[in-house]
């Protein structure tokens, strides 16, 4: 199992220095649309993720993640209203800010079980919004607040360099899936998401296990939220905290494979470039094609492409 | 405004929130079942109404029975897609499913009607009448009276009729209704399709007196939640007392605070009940099987 | 000596009480018998011990302590390690995974993996080792359930209902393997409906109705008496 371990992070690493390169070889001024669209997968990703390591290893399964993502992006977007810091050295605030609020939510949301914790963290997105939108002092309210688009030192904000933090991002995302996909807590996580009771009557503390897994979730769904808005350059409540941030999440770990690695990687690779072709013919034809796709694989392909393939495999 | 005004506001749109909310518990009550696109039923509910008056000036106060059996057979055909899943999963995957049930929903009227507010204009739709020194629209008296009737009905109709018993039975316990002889299959199926023609006739109430665009059902969505968490119970009487307590606290909400809190009361009942009864949800028989 | 000491617990629900000032106590390695009709609070006693209920009133003992406000996981690390009447396995893992579960709390995946082994092969499930555990008859999932409890290194296991539902032929290696385990020194609270099997196994047999002690003594000499007989045996053993 240890020898496993290190191959799958040899492999993440050279996909992502490899991947790292592409800025190099094709010019982001010349297709500035195709580096938008694989920064979306790669935000993608990373969301996805996020998600998975709640709703896939821990069996918790979350509705609010636009609410992470959104304290995310306003404390990116707040930062350097206030303080005047560089809104790229305030991105791991936005991680750290979800983090906080996590503490919060799991302290309310994790007395509930299975669809009732489901409907809290909705519930509580919600409320982060409408906190968001009513405290007009520090945030502006729906009016939103601008993001300078400032460089990084040397480097200059285009979509060079959105794509190269984004996959980091993703990359380590993915380190944090596989790290505990590999740990003995893969196993807690699980027995936990399957029955609370039976899993603490043999000794494992529940409630430590679930934070465990809400913690790095939140502060990578903050992350997500926090580089879409550096990439947006503005931000207000209907767009931070949109539903749809919560949702797409859940329908790309669906459609990929539920409770595995690769499943938010497969799910977001396929589904996103899907979606901006869709998006630019139909608008909002997207996202019934999103609808769409979570009840037939709910449905009828619960382990999701990833168990196809498996299956097939086997 | 006065208070007791406030409050008799609250009141009266609490009843259209208790017919909101009677089909998502009678659905939960039988069948664990949370429906997340209960609000999105609502929805086409609005649409239904507001085409037919807009086409053939049909009221939606009549128009909503017409369309009742298209939405019972929405609601079973629904049901067809939930009932193959093995019962240990399907508490969690129909939550997900119905979630993207909601998606196809809001976003096909988002493509057919376009995202423009449509309102349901009735000759009497600026008429008034004073209850208790209150001014209430016409509609509104009239939305929140065939609430409280279809209601009252509903409840008569599990009480009284062999069917409804047969629910009834059914939401108690499952497996001694099966031994009963009760087809707990086509029941649950009956059931599914009542709740979503309970909403369907909720969008006829809602038609004249609210906007009718796509996504207006996430707003009643949550609402609905809040109304079945509040009343405490699988029954109909628990979602009138819970529709009543969110009209009330919301119009009072609405007057003391800061507009852009007023929204927040309703998130904080719903999250207040669910942190103080965390295992009582809809009536805490969760771990009863 | 006394392992356990329930001390007047008294537990309502809602107006009804479920135990009424319950007094109990189990020696170190004997078996604790408890009978009772439906509802005479032997579940809630089980939740009320491994912590899964809150007393109103009273004390639980334990090794000289009062456990009565821990949580159930920091009990089951002090060896109070329950069942549950119906099954409850963790589905999407194999049957060798559930009973590694309480093991890896204490060791590395690979003694984890060693010890489970060889319980289960204790446990009759041998054979089923990379079953997913869901797809196990109901006679294999009370074994799981029973495996896991005793992988978690009990020194006083709760058992709700091990044979509960389960034919004569199935009962038998159960009524072996619990009997194997009081040998081994471990204390045990079986909660039974079957009588036959309690009184093959008890030391000491206690009868519950409406929440309270009816009779406490050895189970022959509890088993002659009038009260018992009436609220209880009345019906089958008539």
């Amino acid at each position: 199992m240890k020898r496993s371990s290190h191959r799958d992070l040899v492999a993440l690493l050279l996909c992502l220095g490899v991947l790292s390169l592409l800025p190099a070889v094709i010019d982001t001024r010349r297709m500035p649309y195709l580096f938008d669209v694989l920064f979306s997968v790669n935000v993608a990703v990373l969301l996805a993720s996020s998600w998975n390591i709640l709703g896939g290893f821990a069996g918790q399964v979350s509705f609010g993640h636009a609410g992470f993502a959104g304290i995310g992006a306003y404390a990116v977007a707040l930062l350097p209203h206030h303080l005047q810091w560089s809104p790229w050295l305030s991105l791991p605030f936005a991680g750290i800010a979800a983090m906080i609020a996590a503490i919060l939510v799991g302290g309310i949301a994790f007395r509930l079980r299975g669809p009732y914790f489901a409907l809290s963290t909705l519930a509580l997105a919600e409320v982060a919004r409408l906190v968001v939108e009513g405290w007009r002092s520090f945030t502006e309210g729906t009016q939103g607040v601008v993001i300078q688009q400032k460089p990084l030192y040397l480097f200059e904000a285009d979509g060079a360099l959105f794509y190269i933090t984004s996959l980091w991002l993703a990359g380590i995302a993915l380190l944090a899936v596989i790290t505990i996909g590999q740990s003995k807590s893969r196993y807690f996580l699980h027995a936990v998401g399957e029955s609370e009771e039976a899993a603490s009557a043999l000794g494992v503390d529940a409630w430590r296990c679930k934070m465990s897994a809400l913690l790095p979730s939140a502060f990578l769904a903050g992350m997500a939220g926090g580089i879409l808005a550096l990439h947006t350059g503005f931000l207000d409540p209907e767009s931070a905290f949109s539903i749809s941030r919560s949702v797409e999440p859940i329908i790309l770990t669906v459609v990929g494979g539920i409770g595995t690695a690769l499943g938010p990687v497969v799910g977001a690779v396929i589904l996103v470039p899907a979606c901006e072709f869709l998006r630019s013919r139909f608008p909002t034809g997207h996202l019934l094609l999103y609808g769409v796709l979570l009840v037939v694989f709910m449905r009828f392909m619960h382990g999701g492409i990833l168990g196809m393939v498996r299956r097939k495999r086997l | 405004m006065l208070l007791s005004s406030l409050v008799i506001n609250g009141l009266f749109t609490g009843l259209i929130y208790g017919l909101i909310a009677v089909g998502l518990t009678v659905i939960f009550g039988v069948m664990r079942i949370i429906n997340m696109s209960h609000g999105d039923i609502v929805m086409l509910g609005m649409y239904s109404a507001w085409i037919l008056f807009e086409k053939f000036g049909v009221s939606p106060y009549v128009s909503m029975f017409l369309t009742a059996p298209l939405f019972f057979l929405l609601g079973s055909l629904i049901y067809e897609i939930l009932d193959p899943i093995p019962l240990k999963r399907r508490e969690m995957s129909s939550l997900i499913i119905t979630l993207g049930i909601s998606f196809v929903l809001a976003t096909s009227a988002m493509l057919i009607f376009t995202a423009d507010y449509r309102t349901v204009t009735l000759p009497y739709s600026q008429r008034v009448i004073d209850i208790l020194g209150t001014r209430l629209g016409y509609p509104a008296l009239i939305s929140s009276a065939i609430s409280l009737v279809l209601m009252c009905l509903f409840r008569l109709f599990l009480s009284r009729t062999h069917i409804g018993r047969a629910i009834r039975a059914t939401a108690i316990d499952r497996t001694s209704a099966a031994l009963l002889g009760v087809n707990v299959k086509r029941i649950s199926q009956a059931t599914f399709g009542a709740g979503v023609v309970l909403a369907g006739l909720a969008g006829g109430v809602l038609a004249p007196i609210y906007y009718v665009y796509p996504f207006v059902g996430s707003n009643f969505i949550i609402k609905a939640f809040a109304v079945v968490v509040l009343g405490g119970m699988e029954s109909v009487t628990g979602a009138i007392a819970g529709g009543l307590i969110l009209g009330v606290a919301e119009a009072l909400g609405g007057a003391f605070l800061e507009h852009s809190l007023k929204d927040i009361i309703v998130f904080v009942l719903f999250l207040g009940v669910l942190f103080f009864r965390p295992t009582g949800l809809f009536g805490g028989r969760e771990r009863n099987r | 000596m006394n392992l356990m000491i329930i001390e007047n617990v008294s537990k309502k629900f809602g107006g009804i009480a479920a135990l009424k000032n319950l007094d109990l106590a189990v020696e170190k390695g004997r078996i604790l018998g408890v009978i009772g009709p439906n509802g005479a609070g032997k579940t809630t006693l089980i939740n009320v011990i491994t912590g899964y209920e809150k007393v109103d009133a009273g004390k639980i003992n334990y090794d000289g302590k009062d456990i009565s406000k821990l949580p159930p996981h920091v009990r089951a690390r002090h060896g109070i390690v329950r069942t549950f009447q119906i099954p409850r396995c963790f589905a999407g893992l194999t049957v060798l995974e559930n009973i590694m579960i309480p093991v890896l709390l204490r060791h590395s995946r690979g003694e984890a993996e060693r010890r489970a082994r060889s319980i289960a092969e204790r446990m009759l499930l041998g054979d089923d080792l990379h079953k997913q555990a869901e797809t196990l008859p109901v006679g294999g999932l009370k074994l799981l359930e029973l495996a896991r409890a005793y992988a978690a290194s009990p020194r006083i296991l709760l058992l709700d209902e091990p044979m509960g539902g389960l034919s004569q032929d199935r009962m038998e290696p159960i009524i072996r393997l619990i009997r194997e385990m009081r040998e081994d020194g471990l204390t045990i609270i079986l909660v039974e409906h079957v009588m036959k099997a309690v009184v093959a196994l008890a030391d000491i047999l206690a009868v519950l109705n409406f929440g309270e002690r009816l009779a406490h003594g050895r189970p022959c000499d509890v088993m002659k008496l009038k009260a018992v007989r009436d609220a209880y045996l009345g019906e089958g053993h008539a």
